[in-house]
């Protein structure tokens, strides 16, 4: 793994850049197979890893069935150490691009192309797919949309950048943010997201945002909800200013391979 | 330490005193990532109400009076620092030790499929077309 990735020309490296598609799923065999079978669909050259994060029914079985790489956790680790796993595996396998992707059929595989552009051209480190940009409207629950206004602002005024939607899970690292990522990433439950765009922001990455489409939830009820999700919403925001407590995260340091 | 509103000067400064080094304490642990988050939380929480007591002890005095107790022993409070401390020790030593969990997940979870990915093609296996890793030690010598 040398120090300088190779810099790509742009129209090469979109078609040649090896990507793989990380989809953190806790039990979710009944929304699984649809959402292999889009991205088999829309990205039939990249490789997809399904992270299954203890679940107790056969979503191993179903991904691997739908020919998925399956890496499977032996517990419950919540979505970050889930994706930090796909990461990790990105790192070891050396990708060009990682892309975040909810099992849940959320996010849309026919984005994942355009969101993973900049990367591949180099420009940036990291693509966040954002619902708020671009005149997009998303229908936020309105306590949630609340938050997630927030969550932006604070981040925001940390200071790397300004954010719209530090939230969205639909996201696209290049080399430099999947090392980054493999060797750091936020365990805060469900605070993951915005939470790892800070570190990234601090680590020195460079991050963008693209508007995207999302598809409301279709099964599975929505992680955050009105009081539950306002104490959530709460919980990382005292999360990131911890974050500004502990000491800085150089990217220097995960230049080099992790000792053992 | 009788609970009167005529509270000393050592009174105040002693207590405040204590209060200023376990919120450095708890920031220090912070600062050098022993303690998780959740943690974290509980602790600044917990150091910030301390804080609070030491600088209103008024308040404290208002709490024993809606309870009916009028005194602490130095045996009780001795106890309660030892048990405290304690605790924030238990707390250092789970986070580190779920850290360990998850890192123990995370590596077995990928030997699991590399694992799995190589009994997959046991014929193709010696003609080793996958050359990319390059922390592959040879299990079996051929």
């Amino acid at each position: 793994m040398g120090d300088n990735p190779p810099v790509n020309a742009p129209t090469d490296s979109a078609k040649h850049g090896r990507m793989l598609v990380i989809v953190p799923a806790h039990n979710e065999a009944a929304s699984l197979p649809g959402a292999l079978v889009d991205l088999a669909r829309c990205v039939p050259a990249a490789d997809v890893a399904v992270v299954d994060d203890g679940s107790t029914d056969d979503t191993a079985s179903v991904a691997a069935a739908a020919g998925a790489t399956v890496l499977p956790l032996a517990c419950n680790l919540g979505v970050g150490g889930a994706m930090q796993t796909g990461y990790m595996y990105a790192a070891r396998n050396g990708y060009d691009v990682a892309v975040q992707f909810d099992g849940d059929g959320q996010h849309r595989a026919n984005l994942i192309a355009q969101l993973a552009e900049p990367v591949l051209a180099g420009q940036v480190d990291l693509v966040v797919g954002s619902r708020l940009l671009g005149g997009l409207k998303f229908r936020f629950h309105p306590l949630r949309f609340i938050g997630n206004r927030m969550l932006a602002l604070l981040i925001s005024a940390v200071g790397h950048g300004k954010v719209t939607d530090p939230t969205s899970g639909f996201r696209a690292a290049g080399p430099r943010a999947i090392r980054f990522f493999a060797a750091h990433y936020p365990q805060t439950y469900l605070g993951d997201t915005a939470e790892a765009l800070v570190w990234a922001g601090r680590a020195g990455l460079r991050i963008a945002e693209m508007p995207v489409r999302m598809k409301q939830r279709s099964a599975g009820e929505p992680a955050t909800r009105s009081l539950k999700g306002f104490w959530l919403t709460m919980r990382i925001v005292l999360a990131i200013l911890v974050d500004c407590l502990e000491s800085r995260i150089t990217f220097d340091k995960d230049q080099q391979e992790p000792p053992q | 330490m009788i609970a009167q509103t005529g509270i000393t000067h050592t009174q105040r400064i002693v207590p405040l005193a204590i209060a200023i080094v376990v919120v450095v304490f708890v920031v220090e642990l912070i600062r050098r990532r022993k303690l998780r988050e959740e943690y974290a939380m509980l602790w600044i929480s917990a150091s910030g109400v301390l804080l609070v007591f030491a600088v209103v002890p008024q308040l404290v005095m208002w709490a024993a009076g809606l309870l009916g107790v009028y005194y602490i022993t130095l045996m009780l409070l001795l106890s309660f620092c030892f048990l405290s401390l304690v605790i924030v020790h238990l707390s250092v030593a789970v986070s580190r030790a779920s850290d360990d969990l998850r890192k123990l997940a995370q590596r077995t979870a990928l030997l699991e499929e590399e694992l799995r990915r190589r009994n997959k093609r046991p014929d193709s296996g010696a003609a080793r077309e996958s050359r990319d890793a390059p922390d592959e030690d040879r299990l079996s010598g051929s």
